[in-house]
This record gives C-alpha cells, structure tokens and sequence, in this order.
C-alpha cells in the first residue's frame, strides 16, 4: 500500500533522484536507490536512469502503474548532497513524516549552499593546485605560483556555473585564467616552470566525478550511461585544453 | 622523485583533503579522502620504483584508492564516490595530457599522438585499478551478507 497515494510517492522519488544525478551519483546508484525508495513506499519500480535524464514507472499490488520522465540538466557536484540522498532513500521514515515535510526537505536540500564557504572552496582549490605543483615539481616557487594561479582559476570557473552550457564555458575560462596567471607569476618567479604551474592550476578542474562515474557505470553493465560519462570527461578535458592553448598568442 | 616517499605521502594526504572540499566531501567523510589519496599515491610511487613502469604503477594507485574508498564507504556509510573521487586525482596524467596539447600545438604530430594514447591508457589503468578494488570488495561483502532482496525482487518479475 502507497503511503502518499502513488503519484505523490513518484514526485518524492524522482526529486530525490534528480538531487542524486546532479551531484555526481552513478546512475546504477541513483536506480538502486530507486528501488529502495519505492519499497520502502510501498510500491516496485522500475527505472531507466542516464546522466541526462531520469524515468520511472511504479506499480502499486493492483498492477496500478504512474510514470514520470525528469530532463536534467545542469550537472554540478556536491559530494555531501549526494550522500544525504544516498542516506535518505535508505533510512528516510516515510511513516512519521508528511508529504508536505518530504517535500519541503527535499527542497532544502537541493537548494542549499555548501557547508564550506565559498572562499574557502576557492582557497582549498589553490592549496591543492599547490600541492600537486610541489610533487611534481619539488620547488617552493612552483608551489607558491600554483597556489596563486589556482584559486584564481577556481574563481574563474564557478563565475558561470548556472548558466546553459555551463561545463564548457567554466573549464574554458579556468583553463585561460590559469594560463594567464601562471604566465604573470612566472614573470615574478623566474626559476618557476611556467608550464608545471599552470598543469597544477587546472588540476582542481579536472572531471574527477565524471572519470570516477564513468569507469564504475561501465563495469556495472550500465553501458550508455558510462559512455555518456567517458564523453563528458573528454569534453571537458579538451574545453580545459581549448583555454590553456591561448598561451600561444601570448 | 628526488624528495622521501614519506614526505610525498605527506604532501599527497593535504592535497587530497584540499581536493575533497573542492568536491564539497561531507566533513566526516573528508580524513579518509586524505587517506585514500595518501595511499593511492604511495602505492603509485613505491610500484614506480619496483616495475619502473607508469602503467602498472597507475593501477597499482588506483586499486590502493579504490581499496580505502571502499573501506571507508562500509565503516561510514557513504557513497564510494564520496573518497574515490579526490582519491584518483592525484593519478590523472595531467603532465602527460598537456605536453601532448603542447606537440599537437607545435604541428609535432606524431609525438603528440602518442602521448595522447598514453594518457589513455594510463587514464584506463587507473580505472581498471578502480574496478577491480570494487568489484573484489563489495563481491566479498555480498557474498557475506544475504542477498539484497529488494533488487532482485524488482528485476525478476515481467
């Protein structure tokens, strides 16, 4: 027995769902979780999941069945709203809960801003762009310039991430920002290989979530999707690649 | 590497922490992403020295990261993306990549080709380290536990 009424129920599982694929979740992840939130709402399920779209069917004991299809666009990535949904579609009590209060959870969720304040992201962003400089390059003056040209590129890049097209435009400005200001730096720091600087600068921007996602959707026989994966991480390391490249009409 | 391997691991547990806020990692989960990136590329440079072979070292790297995040994914209860993700970083043959866009750059074509399929194959050996941690681990813990009921049970009816 549904506890909402299956529509109600369909709307909770394809907004979770939604809130999991945008923020880097497999999508065997996000059809597991699927199916344990429709048990766990009384209903089966069965869900088509790709990084660009979410469809599901539920059916109720009577072979009552409700679909819904969700487009998705605007993937981000924020690892800690991918494990509240991850936890909520496991543990979630339905029961003691209304439709309203799900919702409203859901919602808050999917529109909060990250725990860790903005500058701190942009500065972590730079310490690690420094520390991937220093072990390759062994040398204080890399790191420093690194560090520098890092965050700056960070900053460059999450300028634009709400508008359409987003992944493209960002890597590419991340990738000329920290072109341009590692070739400022090396200016200032004469002994500094420029080219290691900037390597560490774009470091923080390679797709590590699609990379990740891709290899474990692959082996989990959801082949589309892997794919789907593989082309994001090359569109996004050429996009990269595209703004480092200007560094030839310097 | 001219510098110690432990200050190498030392440097590489920071970045991957810095690289876990980058990903907005939940806090509890952030010291094993350090971990898993620590280990990952310990792993990495200790298989370097060994086979002298970037290959081989890489799914070494990527298998040690895979190992942790797993590790860590069953004690905490988070996704295994949460610490594979700033894990694997470290590993992404960033130089390689970009030395290739610089001789395609220069008309060096050749060269650059080959170093992009290097990359590729270094980026596959990372991954196939990846899988394989997984799939040998979370294969070990479903044959411990019993069966997951709910999936089996939706995908055996029609």
């Amino acid at each position: 027995m549904s506890i909402y009424g299956m529509d109600k129920d369909l709307k909770i599982i394809i907004r979770a769902a939604r809130i999991m694929l945008q923020n880097g979740a497999e999508t065997y992840r996000v059809e597991d979780s699927i199916g344990y939130m429709a048990v766990r709402l009384g209903l089966r399920a069965q869900s088509y999941v790709t990084p660009t779209g979410i469809f599901v069917m539920v059916e109720d004991e009577d072979t009552r069945t409700a679909t819904r299809v969700r487009a998705i666009s605007n993937r981000g990535f924020d690892l800690s709203k991918l494990d509240d949904m991850n936890e909520f579609s496991r543990s979630y009590d339905f029961r003691n809960y209304s439709w309203e209060e799900t919702m409203e959870y859901l919602a808050s969720v999917d529109h909060r801003t990250s725990k860790y304040p903005r500058w701190f992201i942009w500065l972590c962003a730079g310490l690690a762009s420094g520390g991937f400089a220093f072990i390759f390059g062994e040398n204080l003056h890399e790191t420093v310039a690194a560090v520098l040209a890092g965050s700056a590129a960070m900053i460059a890049a999450s300028l634009f991430s709400k508008r359409r097209a987003h992944l493209f435009i960002s890597s590419f400005l991340g990738g000329l920002v920290a072109m341009l200001v590692a070739n400022l730096l090396g200016e200032f720091f004469p002994e500094a290989d420029v080219n290691l600087i900037i390597i560490g600068a774009v470091m923080p921007l390679v797709p590590g979530v699609a990379i990740t996602s891709a290899a474990r959707d692959l082996v989990m026989d959801h082949l589309v999707s892997g794919l789907a994966r593989a082309g994001e991480a090359l569109m996004v390391a050429a996009a990269i690649a595209v703004g480092v490249a200007f560094k030839y009409f310097l | 590497m001219t510098l110690p391997l432990w200050l190498h691991g030392i440097i590489a547990f920071f970045t991957c922490l810095a690289f876990g806020v980058v990903f907005r990692v939940p806090k509890r989960a952030l010291l094993s992403c350090g971990i898993a990136g620590a280990a990952g590329w310990l792993a990495y440079g200790v298989a370097l020295l060994y086979f002298n072979n970037v290959m081989i070292s890489s799914l070494c790297g990527g298998f040690a990261v895979a190992c942790i995040a797993e590790l860590s994914a069953s004690v905490l209860r988070c996704p295994v993306t949460v610490f594979a993700v700033p894990g694997i970083i470290m590993l992404v043959p960033g130089l390689l990549a970009f030395d290739a866009m610089d001789a395609f750059l220069e008309g060096n074509y050749t060269a650059g080709l080959g170093m992009v399929i290097q990359t590729l194959f270094i980026a596959g050996a990372i991954t196939t380290g990846l899988v394989l941690a997984g799939a040998i681990i979370s294969g070990l813990r479903t044959s411990l536990r019993k069966k997951n009921v709910i999936i089996d049970e939706y995908q055996e009816e029609d």
